[in-house]
C-alpha cells in the first residue's frame, strides 16, 4: 500500500467525487434490481367462483373437493427454493388451523428422466412429516396448475365447505421470504373465520409452474 | 496541556490505527463477498420455469453486485489508504454489503445483524463522522426500500415514511454508544501518547543521570589518583620552595640575572603548590571547621595575596566595603582561598589598565559579596559550564577552581552565581549567611 496521501487538489477532489457517485448511484441502481426481482410478484390467475369439476375423478393425481370440509390447495414447484418458505409458513399456519384438509399439488414435468426425484424432494418430505392427514398430488404437466389458475409456485388457493373459493395468493413476502406479511395474515383469517371472498388475491412470489412466451425474464418487473 | 511531541506521537498512533482498520476492511470486504457467493450458492443456486433452470439472481448479485460494492473501497485502501474518504467510502461499501448480504439470505432477520456488526466495526477508526456516513446508508437504504418495497422492512405492502425513522432510531441508539466509545478511544490515544513522552523524558533523564554517574565515577577515581600525586608532591615543592629561599639569601647584588631565575622559580614553585592544593581540595573535601569570622577582614586579605599579581597586570583593585563586620559562619582558610582564587581569576581574565571591585554588602541576614572585573567577560555557553569539573578557558588552568569555590561556598550554606557578556566584565556574586547571634555571643 502507498503512503497516505490526502485528497487535496480541486481536480483530484471532482475526479473522485464524480468516481464515487457513479459507484454509489451504480450500486443503488443494481441493488433495487437485486430487490426487484425478489419483490415482484409471479402470474395470479383469476378467482374461481367454485371448485372445477374434475373430469377425471379416479385419477391418482385428481384433484377432488372435499364436502363439509375446508380445503387448503396448495401448487408447488418442488425444486424452486422459494419452496421453501411457503411450505414453513404453511406448515405454521395449518398446525394452528387443523381443522382444515390440505392439499399439496406438486409439479412434475413430463418426458424428464429423474421424476422419482422431483416426486422425493425435501419439500414434498417436509409435508409428509408435518402435516398429518395431507394428501400428495403430483401434476404431471402443470394440469391442475393450468386447471386452478395456479401459475406460480406458492400458490395457495382455499375452498370452503360448498366448493366456493375464499382465498387465492401467497403467504410469503418476498421470494422465500418467511416474515409476516398480508397473504399469511389473511389465509390465518380465512381459516379461522371462514369469510371470504377476499377482495384481491394476495401477492405470489416463486418460480413460474408452467414455461410459457410471457414468462420470459424480462428484465426487473417480469417473472422469470 | 498536549505538547508538540506528544501531539505528534498521537497523530502518528492515530494514523496507524485508521491504517490498520483498513487493511481489516480490504480483507473484511473480500471475506464478505465470497461468504456472500457461497451463501447465495448454498441456498438458492437455481431458479425455475417449469422444469428449465437457470442460475439463481442471487448467486448473480451476490458475485457481480457484491463485486461492484467492494471494487471502489478496495481501490482506494490501496491507493489512498487512511484518508477520511477512503474510510467515508469503506463505511458506504460496508453498510451496502450489509444489505445485499440481507438480500441473498433472503431477507431474514437474523441477517440484519450484520448491519449493527458493521457500525461496530466501522468505531475500530475511532472516528465518528464515520459512523455518521454508514447510519445515512442504513436510513436511505430502509427509506428507499420503504418506498418501493415496504414488504421488505415494514411486512406491509404500504407504510408511511415515519417506519423508516422508527428502524433509524435504533441505529441511532447504537451509533450513540459508538460515538462515545470513538471519542474515548481518541482521548486514551491522546493520553497514552502523553504518558509516553513523561516515559521518555524520564529516560533521557536517567541516561544523563547515568552518564554524570559513569563520569563522576572516573572523575573520582583520576582525582583520587592525581590527589595521591598532589599529596607526595608537597613534600619536594616545600624543598625546591626551601632551596629557592636559601638561594635568594645567598645572592649578591651583581647576580641580577639569578635573582630573576630564582624568583621565577619560586613563582613556578607556588603555582604547583597552588595546583596541588586545588586537586587535593577537589578529591578529597572536607567539612569546613566554622568560628565567627568577618569576611571583610578575609575579603581584605585575599585582596593582599592578589596585589602583587595584580600590579603585575596594571590591573587597579578597588574594596568597597562599608563600615562595621560582616560577620559569618566559617573556615578562614577555606574562603581565603576561596575569594583569593576569585580575584586571581578576575585579575588574569582583566586586560592591562583594567579595574577589579569587591563590594561586600550586608542585607537581612546575608552577607553578599561581588568581584566585578571589566575584563573579556564570557559567552552563555561559558558560563553553563564554568562550575563543571575539568572546564578552563585558561591555557595553564586544570578547571577545578571554581569547581572548589562553589564547593566551599555552598558547604558554607552560601550560593555563587555569575553574570556576565562578552566585552563587558563578569561579576562572580557570593551569598553567605550572617553569623547567627547566639554564635556572636560567644566571641
Amino acid at each position: 500500500m502507498t503512503p497516505a496521501v490526502a485528497v487535496t487538489s480541486p481536480r483530484r477532489l471532482w475526479r473522485h467525487g464524480v468516481i464515487g457517485t457513479m459507484w454509489l448511484v451504480g450500486c443503488f441502481a443494481a441493488t433495487y434490481l437485486a430487490m426487484a426481482y425478489d419483490y415482484t410478484p409471479g402470474r395470479v390467475g383469476q378467482r374461481l367462483t367454485l371448485w372445477p369439476t374434475e373430469t377425471e375423478s379416479s385419477s391418482p393425481a385428481a384433484l377432488i373437493h372435499h364436502p363439509d370440509q375446508t380445503t387448503v390447495l396448495a401448487f408447488l414447484h418442488p425444486r424452486c427454493v422459494c419452496t421453501r418458505a411457503t411450505v414453513q409458513q404453511l406448515v405454521r399456519t395449518l398446525a394452528a388451523h387443523p381443522g382444515a384438509v390440505a392439499i399439496a399439488s406438486v409439479f412434475v414435468p413430463l418426458d424428464v428422466s429423474d421424476q422419482p426425484a422431483w416426486e422425493e424432494s425435501d419439500y414434498v418430505k417436509t409435508i409428509r412429516t408435518e402435516v398429518p392427514g395431507a394428501r400428495m398430488v403430483f401434476d404431471r404437466g402443470g394440469v391442475q396448475a393450468q386447471r386452478f389458475g395456479a401459475f406460480t409456485s406458492g400458490t395457495i388457493l382455499v375452498y370452503d365447505r360448498q366448493g366456493r373459493e375464499i382465498f387465492r395468493g401467497g403467504i410469503t413476502d418476498r421470494r422465500g421470504g418467511e416474515r409476516e406479511n398480508p397473504g399469511l395474515q389473511q389465509l390465518a383469517l380465512t381459516l379461522t373465520e371462514g369469510r371470504g371472498p377476499q377482495a384481491e388475491p394476495t401477492p405470489v412470489f416463486g418460480c413460474p409452474i408452467t414455461a410459457s412466451d410471457d414468462e420470459l425474464w424480462q428484465g426487473p418487473g417480469a417473472t422469470p | 496541556m498536549t505538547t508538540p511531541r506528544a501531539e505528534a506521537i498521537f497523530r502518528s498512533d492515530l494514523q496507524k490505527v485508521i491504517l490498520r482498520t483498513d487493511r481489516m476492511f480490504f480483507w473484511l470486504l473480500i471475506g464478505q463477498w465470497l461468504f456472500g457467493i457461497a451463501i447465495a450458492l448454498v441456498w438458492s443456486p437455481r431458479t425455475w420455469i417449469a422444469q428449465y433452470w437457470s442460475i439463481h439472481q442471487h448467486v448473480i448479485a451476490a458475485a457481480v453486485l457484491g463485486a461492484l460494492i467492494m471494487a471502489y473501497p478496495l481501490y482506494l485502501i490501496i491507493r489512498r489508504p487512511s484518508t477520511p474518504y477512503t474510510r467515508h467510502v469503506i463505511a458506504v461499501g460496508q453498510m451496502l454489503q450489509s444489505a445485499l448480504l440481507v438480500h441473498v439470505t433472503g431477507g431474514r432477520i437474523e441477517t440484519h445483524f450484520h448491519v449493527f456488526g458493521s457500525l461496530a466495526l466501522l468505531a475500530f477508526y475511532r472516528d465518528w463522522p464515520v459512523l455518521i456516513t454508514a447510519s445515512a446508508v442504513v436510513y436511505l437504504d430502509h427509506l428507499a426500500l420503504g418506498i418501493w418495497f415496504p414488504l421488505s422492512v415494514y411486512g406491509v405492502p404500504a407504510a408511511t415514511i415515519w417506519r423508516s425513522v422508527e428502524h433509524a432510531f435504533w441505529v441511532v441508539f447504537e451509533v450513540v454508544f459508538l460515538v462515545m466509545a470513538c471519542r474515548k478511544g481518541v482521548e486514551e490515544l491522546r493520553a497514552l501518547a502523553e504518558r509516553q513522552v513523561q516515559v521518555e523524558e524520564a529516560k533521557e533523564a536517567l541516561e544523563a543521570v547515568q552518564a554524570q554517574v559513569v563520569a563522576s565515577e572516573r572523575l573520582a577515581a583520576i582525582g583520587q589518583l592525581a590527589a595521591g600525586i598532589s599529596h607526595d608532591l608537597r613534600t619536594p615543592l616545600a624543598t625546591m620552595n626551601n632551596i629557592a629561599y636559601f638561594l635568594k639569601t645567598k645572592l649578591q647584588p651583581q647576580d641580577q640575572e639569578l635573582a630573576d631565575q630564582v624568583v621565577l622559580l619560586t613563582r613556578e614553585i607556588e603555582r604547583m603548590k597552588a595546583i596541588a592544593n586545588d586537586i587535593l581540595d577537589f578529591a578529597r573535601p572536607r567539612p569546613p571547621v566554622r568560628t565567627p569570622l568577618d569576611m571583610t577582614r578575609v575579603l581584605q586579605e585575599a585582596v593582599e595575596m592578589v596585589t602583587a599579581d595584580a600590579a603585575g597586570h596594571r590591573v587597579r583593585l578597588t574594596t568597597r566595603f562599608g563600615s562595621g563586620q560582616a560577620m559569618v559562619l566559617g573556615e578562614h582558610t577555606q574562603l581565603l582561598r576561596a575569594f583569593a582564587n576569585l580575584l586571581r581569576n578576575a585579575v588574569q581574565a582583566t586586560p592591562a589598565d583594567g579595574q577589579i571591585i569587591v563590594t561586600c554588602a550586608r542585607d537581612e541576614g546575608r552577607i553578599t559579596t561581588a568581584v566585578q572585573d571589566t575584563g573579556m567577560g564570557m559567552d552563555a555557553e561559558t558560563q553553563a559550564k564554568l562550575f563543571q569539573p575539568l572546564f578552563t578557558t585558561k591555557a595553564q588552568g586544570i578547571g577545578l577552581g571554581l569547581v572548589n569555590v562553589k564547593r566551599i561556598v555552598e558547604a558554607h550554606e552560601g550560593t555563587i552565581h555569575v553574570t556576565s557578556e562578552p566585552g563587558h566584565g563578569s561579576t562572580f556574586t557570593v551569598g553567605l549567611p550572617s553569623a547567627p547571634k547566639e554564635a556572636m555571643s560567644h566571641v
